[in-house]
């Protein structure tokens, strides 16, 4: 599945995972800007300070969970496919005892996954 | 990524025998009173504080039974704590069976709980800082709350988690004579920082009239003190713990789980404390 | 106070009576060991669950995750039905406008009491249930981390409990101890100077719980961490993991703060210090740290009913779980944002208008995560092969649910819509379609999904159904009419309504109030349903002949718990071996649950490869 990875750090199917944090990461940006343009109540060092770290930090501890989260979840994902195991919720018994399960129903995940 | 724990007990003769009892109830590996004794002890100190509590807003009992159910409670308590990590985590040295990877994962997750524990505190203490910062006490007002007996306790307990690394470094080489020795350095050092402590409260409350009820400062003060100060005792209560195992001779280079969850805590009690001084004594008196 | 007394020594009566007969058929429990319990042949190179104590020494001695489970959900069901009748009392209360069957005193008591014993001794404590018994099972560990810590978080609650609800064991005898009336967000200074020692009791009690969820969650981020079988990794973690994963991460900064919190209230109301006080850290402080607090604790029972629900549904969808990453990354997400949200439950308090713009802004981000779990449960359904067993329609019921009351939640997150509806039925009304409707609807789908492999035996299916459809309208009837009151300006807290018919209609909100009462009714009534199908069920409800009752091999998702259960149930038989292959042969019933199916399928037979260590104790 996610098999030219390499020297990047994501592949084009997890990148398009990590969209779904860009959201609500955009919202935020978003308004950052929008209080650094329009500024009804003034400004005041330290209240200011607040308002915009309170955006900034959350904001960053969004982009640094996603970054780890993304690439420890990758990582897995090429050592799944090293191992020849399955990348479903659902894997975990079949594959050990008995590889000739291929062709039973869970083909399909392999069709699954990736779309999501 | 499953972590495997085997390196953690490598090459190790399975021939012990439990210097103990068995758990109990005897025969069932499985089940153990020790979980429900500890709890119980546990929640018998909030039952203490509760009837202590109920004493002193109505007549209902006498002031002392909230505090002798406090004190009973105590013993239940160690008493389980003793039966559950024995059974729990010594027993399994002798049988050949670490933990050591989880359990340092824990003790890391337990700091990052006492993090938030702390940060209450401190966070109160910002709120003075930066709003009611009046009718500051005497001691504050002159600066004498940063007494060279802070600075000099600070030096201590700095000092105990130099020697606590070297100690653990020096059990990684297997230098038995040196492991102990600083350990026990440490272990003296940790205690003369309580006492170092207990003076400074004798002389503010005794001598300086500077109480907990002594307004916003006061409470931030004996909060956070008191606070580390109970974090600091625990780790004395650990690191005699360690110390009297480290006697027995349980520890060598491969099996030192114990040594580095305590010496991870000591060395963030001390981070604790030093900014504890930095903001609550220095902070204090700089730009007052 | 005659109406009081009555309602109380009621109260304790069926209270009593639970807990005895509980106690009276405790030994009988044993009956579902052989399935539980673990066994040679499907457990290989692992026996320690094996032989347990006989009797009721069992539950008291015991370190097995599932057998904690069990006490978990025991507890958290008695603190549900607790909490219910609190609320019903109230429910009654406010049928009418004046004080009718109780004093403003007893309805604050009541209040305060529902809102503590729902949300901190039912819904942590009904997740740490679910979480106890199948995420070691999910995972392939052996146990938690920690089981005798395991043990120790449980037993810490019982105390907690008590201590919490004291006021109410000793108000009738006129000590002078009563019921807090603080409400569960127990502000100051009304918290601070409230002279009553059972406010104190409360607060040591509600310590006492934090200091076990802050145990349990260290064990399971360990649990899920180092424990993990050889074949699970963070690529086929399973849902629920991620979502407990996260839950854990929250409580273990969110309890802790709030127990430095509790702990500095209580010197406030004992030793005289200043923390909360006007010349000290000012009453907005104890806001500050509790709803820093307390909106991580908003999702922390929140996201692991998501995480259930994201588990069951495509069982009965026929599907995968559509975009699984997404759910995975949007649920951390929110474990990070709900740090920076915590004033928008304090945008009427006059904090800095620069600071509160910026929590509005965390708030409306915040949305997103839960709306795309929304979506991909809709679009998991999408086409699917649906099933509509009670699990799935609970699941449905919660999807339903959470549209309205998040969206009912964005909209309080706007600072000028808040403004006005502040303090109204309209947040009482929003928060309950969430914790009523979502949680514990998440609760009970998983409930009758797991009931199964808990007792091995399946549930009535027609009650299940009727459970689900008079909850489903009395939770909309109560909280829907809750959130028309608050356009109408109806203040919450109150337990009369005699006002002027300038602030409000009064006739109007008299209506809708008899409306929520008659839909929390119906609820307790659906409530009484599923207590009893679960209690006759567990004695006498038909065996399992296999361990797929859902029907699950089917659509190729054979959950690994259900897989683990099958080991057990396998060496429970004796390790017959005869396969009948169900080809055409399934029993089509309406929700697909067919009892009648025999097809033990001995492949699974020691497939499910354990963690390499042993975790008999830490």
């Amino acid at each position: 599945m996610a098999s030219d990875s390499e020297g990047k750090t994501f592949d084009r199917e997890t990148l398009l995972d990590l969209v779904v944090n860009a959201i609500p990461l955009g919202i935020i940006l978003f308004f950052i800007l929008a209080f650094a343009l329009i500024n009804p109540f003034g400004s005041n060092p330290v209240n200011t300070a607040i308002q915009f770290s309170i955006m900034a930090v959350t904001g960053a501890a969004l982009l640094v969970l996603t970054y780890v989260s993304g690439k420890a979840i990758s990582e897995a994902e090429d050592e799944l496919e090293e191992k020849g195991l399955e990348l479903s919720e659902e894997a975990g018994a079949g594959e050990v005892a008995e590889p000739e399960s291929e062709p039973t129903p869970e083909t399909t995940d392999g069709d699954d996954e990736p779309a999501a | 990524m499953a972590i495997e724990e085997a390196d953690d007990h490598s090459g190790e003769d399975h021939g012990h025998h439990l210097p103990a009892v068995e758990d109990w109830p005897k025969g069932f590996g499985e089940a153990s009173w020790w979980p429900f004794i500890t709890a119980i002890g546990a929640a018998g100190f909030y039952i203490g504080a509760s009837l202590y509590v109920i004493a002193t807003q109505t007549d209902l009992l006498g002031i002392a039974v909230g505090p002798a159910v406090f004190v009973a409670s105590a013993f239940l308590f160690l008493a389980g704590l003793y039966g559950w990590v024995y059974h729990a985590f010594v027993a399994a040295y002798w049988e050949g069976d670490g933990h050591g990877r989880g359990l340092r994962f824990a003790m890391v997750l337990f700091l990052g709980s006492e993090v938030a524990t702390f940060g209450a505190g401190f966070i109160y203490y910002f709120f003075v800082r930066t709003g009611a910062w009046e009718n500051l006490p005497e001691l504050v007002e002159s600066g004498n709350v940063l007494s060279s007996l802070v600075i000099v306790n600070t030096i201590i307990l700095v000092i105990s988690s130099v020697t606590l690394h070297y100690a653990h470094i020096a059990l990684h080489k297997n230098d038995r004579q040196k492991f102990i020795r600083l350990l026990a350095a440490t272990l003296l050092l940790g205690v003369v920082f309580i006492g170092g402590q207990a003076l400074e409260y004798y002389e503010f409350i005794v001598h300086e009239g500077f109480t907990i009820t002594e307004g916003a400062y006061g409470s931030a003060f004996y909060g956070l003190t008191g606070l580390h100060g109970l974090h600091v005792s625990l780790g004395a209560v650990l690191l005699g713990v360690v110390f009297v195992r480290a006697l027995y001779g349980q520890y060598d280079a491969e099996h030192d789980t114990s040594v580095s969850t305590v010496s991870m805590y000591w060395h963030f009690v001390d981070a604790v404390w030093i900014f504890l001084v930095v903001v609550l004594y220095a902070g204090a008196i700089v730009l007052g | 106070m005659v109406g009081e007394q009555l309602a109380l020594t009621a109260l304790m009566g069926v209270f009593l009576v639970a807990v005895a007969g509980f106690l009276a058929r405790m030994e009988d429990w044993r009956s579902y060991t052989p399935l539980a319990g673990g066994s040679a042949i499907g457990d290989a190179g692992y026996g320690g669950h094996a032989e347990k104590p006989a009797g009721i020494v069992r539950w008291f001695t015991t370190v097995d995750h599932k057998d904690i489970g069990i006490l978990y959900g025991i507890y958290a069901l008695i603190a549900f039905f607790w909490g219910g009748a609190a609320v019903l009392l109230m429910r009654a209360e406010l049928a009418a406008p004046g004080f009718d069957i109780m004093q403003a005193q007893f309805y604050n008591s009541l209040l305060t009491s529902h809102g503590i014993t729902m949300l901190f001794l039912f819904g942590t404590p009904i997740i740490a249930a679910f979480s106890n018994y199948f995420i070691p099972l999910l995972i392939g560990a052996d146990d938690m981390a920690f089981p005798r810590i395991n043990a120790i978080a449980f037993w810490l609650l019982p105390p907690g409990a008590i201590l919490i609800w004291a006021g109410f064991f000793t108000a009738p005898l006129g000590l002078g101890i009563d019921p807090a009336q603080t409400s569960w967000t127990m502000y100051t200074p009304l918290s601070a100077e409230q002279a009553n020692p059972g406010v104190d009791l409360m607060l040591l009690g509600l310590h006492l719980t934090g200091v076990s969820a802050t145990m349990g969650a260290i064990n399971f981020i360990a649990t899920i961490f180092t424990e993990r079988g050889d074949e699970v990794n963070w690529a086929n973690l399973d849902i629920f993991s991620w979502t407990i994963l996260t839950q854990s991460a929250l409580i273990l900064f969110a309890f802790p703060l709030l127990g430095s919190a509790l702990i500095m209230l209580l010197l406030d109301r004992n030793f005289s210090t200043a923390f909360f006080a006007v010349e000290g850290g000012s009453p907005i402080l104890w806001q500050h740290l509790f709803w820093f607090f307390g909106h991580p604790e908003v999702y922390i029972l929140v996201l692991p009913p998501m995480g259930l629900v994201s588990w069951i549904l495509p069982k009965f969808s026929g599907r995968k779980l559509f975009g699984f990453k997404f759910v995975v990354y949007s649920t951390l997400a929110i474990g990070v944002l709900s740090f920076g949200v915590w004033a928008h439950h304090m945008f009427s308090t006059g904090i800095d208008p620069r600071i509160r713009a910026s929590f509005m802004a965390v708030s409306l981000a915040i949305a997103i995560p839960s709306a795309v779990k929304t979506f991909n449960w809709i679009t998991t359904m999408w086409n699917g092969n649906l099933r509509l067993t009670a699990p799935m329609l609970f699941c449905i019921g919660f999807i339903s649910n959470f549209v309205i009351g998040g969206i009912t939640g964005v909209f309080l997150a706007a600072i000028p819509v808040d403004l006005v509806l502040h303090d109204t039925y309209y947040v009482v009304g929003h928060f309950h379609y969430i914790v009523m409707g979502m949680i514990a609807f998440a609760g009970m789908g998983a409930l009758y999904y797991w009931f199964p492999i808990v007792t091995g035996r399946m549930y009535q299916r027609r009650l299940a159904k009727m459970h689900f459809w008079l909850s489903m309208i009395g939770t909309n009837i109560t909280f829907f009419a809750m959130l028309v009151l608050g356009y109408l300006g109806m203040p919450r807290r109150y337990a009369t309504y005699q006002f002027d018919g300038a602030i409000a209609p009064l006739a109007q909100v008299t209506t809708l109030h008899q409306i929520a009462t008659v839909g929390a009714f119906i609820i307790g009534f659906a409530q009484l349903i599923w207590a009893w199908n679960m209690v006759q069920s567990w004695y006498e409800g038909p065996e399992l002949d296999d361990a797929d009752p859902w029907n699950l091999k089917d659509d190729g998702m054979f959950g690994r718990e259900f897989q683990w259960f099958e080991t057990q149930k396998l060496a429970a038989d004796g390790g017959e071996s005869e396969e009948v292959r169900a080809d055409g042969g399934e029993v089509e019933t309406d929700g697909g649950e067919a009892t009648g199916r025999v097809s033990s399928d001995p492949r699974s037979d020691g497939g499910y490869r354990k963690a390499v260590r042993r975790v008999d104790d830490e």
